[in-house]
């Protein structure tokens, strides 16, 4: 697959699931050489750190904290940074501040989440075991990028007000739902 | 309700980064002195990252089946390479001593002498070279066929006074037990050199032979 950094943050950017996965491939055993020669030897953790990285790049691009302007190194050099932070974080856990050299690699700082890990994980079970149609909405918002008119054409709303009131009321659901389950930070 | 409605769209337009500069200020404005509203984003941009996050993890999963796949796929095809090697391998050497044992029974006769050989009215006792000689071909018959060539090489390297057979019968045997070994170019050689002498009782089976391998 032969696809410039800035086709690859538009591949993603624009959610194209099958050069999503041809990206996710590209780097996959080329980060796993790298890393575990360097920082780490178990490949089951290998895979956890690499498929992390991997969806924190995506989320950036997403966001459009990282795009074709704001990227500085190649992406594939990104996403590594991306891994040894992470493996630093992990290091750092376990009280092994083992530090590798890596002065040329970019200085990737994980953002702050409004929430910790555990709190991300209840979200995250709430998002998966949300029942329909809010589940497809939600999707179709927030993946596929579909307008109003077109999440009410494709689930039979009468309109965008019908599918957007929908929407809401999915949100307003899940989030009275998580409120009373996740604890914010002080 | 209504306000709610405009308040999570405003939340939206701000999260996927539609807001003008304008907008984005004021509304960082209010996030910086509202902590409700602080709460209300992290919440909103906590569900979208768990939704796209669900999406990735199913594209992932399914990149990582087929790089499974592909793995498995590649031990099986190796594995079966090998094997058809091995297979084509064997196919081809049986064919090959298949070939060469069909030669060998098709030309083989079992050596007789029709009389004790005698010097005027003495008759002649087999000397140890003769006994070897007929060691060596029961061996072959039997199908000892190393054994056999290592006797028959011994003589046909050796001078010594035989009754029961001569130079050419021992480098025909000798050839017969090559073949029969499956060692086709020393039995050449030796059927080569047979087929080159115009005494040889040997030539014309020689010829014949050689023209078939």
């Amino acid at each position: 697959m032969e696809l410039s950094d800035n086709e690859m943050i538009t591949a993603i950017r624009s959610r194209n699931e099958f050069l999503i996965g041809k990206i996710y491939s590209l780097y996959r055993s080329e980060f796993y050489s790298f890393i575990r020669k360097r920082l780490w030897k178990s490949e089951d953790v290998l895979l956890d750190i690499y498929q992390d990285a991997f969806m924190i790049l995506c989320n950036k691009i997403f966001e459009n904290k990282l795009n074709e302007s704001t990227l500085k190194s190649s992406l594939k050099t990104y996403l590594f940074a991306v891994g040894i932070n992470l493996v630093q974080n992990i290091n750092r856990k376990k009280g092994s501040l083992n530090k590798e050299n890596i002065d040329d690699l970019p200085d990737i700082m994980e953002e702050e989440s409004g929430f910790d890990e555990e709190n991300d994980r209840i979200i995250q079970i709430a998002v998966y075991s949300m029942g329909e149609p809010c589940h497809t909405i939600l999707v179709k918002q927030y993946w596929e990028d579909k307008s109003g008119d077109e999440i009410a054409a494709e689930m039979n709303y009468k309109n965008k007000d019908a599918a957007k009131t929908q929407k809401y009321k999915c949100i307003k659901k899940l989030k009275n739902e998580l409120k009373t389950r996740i604890v914010y930070r002080s | 309700m209504e306000d709610n409605r405009i308040l999570e769209q405003e939340i939206d337009r701000y999260l996927d980064g539609s807001m003008t500069r304008e907008e984005k200020q004021a509304f960082d404005r209010r996030l910086a002195n509202d902590a409700e509203l602080r709460k209300e984003v992290d919440l909103q941009q906590a569900i979208i990252k768990a939704v796209r996050k669900e999406q990735l993890e199913r594209i992932i999963k399914r990149e990582e089946n087929v790089i499974r796949k592909r793995n498995i796929r590649k031990i099986v095809i190796s594995f079966g390479s090998l094997a058809i090697a091995a297979s084509l391998v064997g196919f081809f050497y049986m064919g090959y001593m298949n070939n060469c044992e069909n030669l060998y029974g098709r030309y083989y006769q079992s050596y007789t002498i029709s009389e004790i050989p005698s010097r005027g009215d003495e008759k002649l006792t087999f000397t140890k070279s003769d006994s070897i000689f007929f060691n060596a071909l029961q061996n072959l018959e039997s199908g000892q066929n190393k054994p056999a060539i290592r006797l028959l090489e011994e003589l046909n390297s050796s001078s010594t006074e035989m009754l029961a057979a001569s130079g050419d019968a021992i480098k025909w045997y000798l050839s017969l037990a090559y073949l029969k070994n499956g060692q086709k170019k020393k039995a050449k050689i030796l059927l080569h050199n047979l087929a080159g002498n115009n005494l040889s009782e040997y030539k014309s089976k020689a010829m014949a032979l050689l023209k078939e391998l």
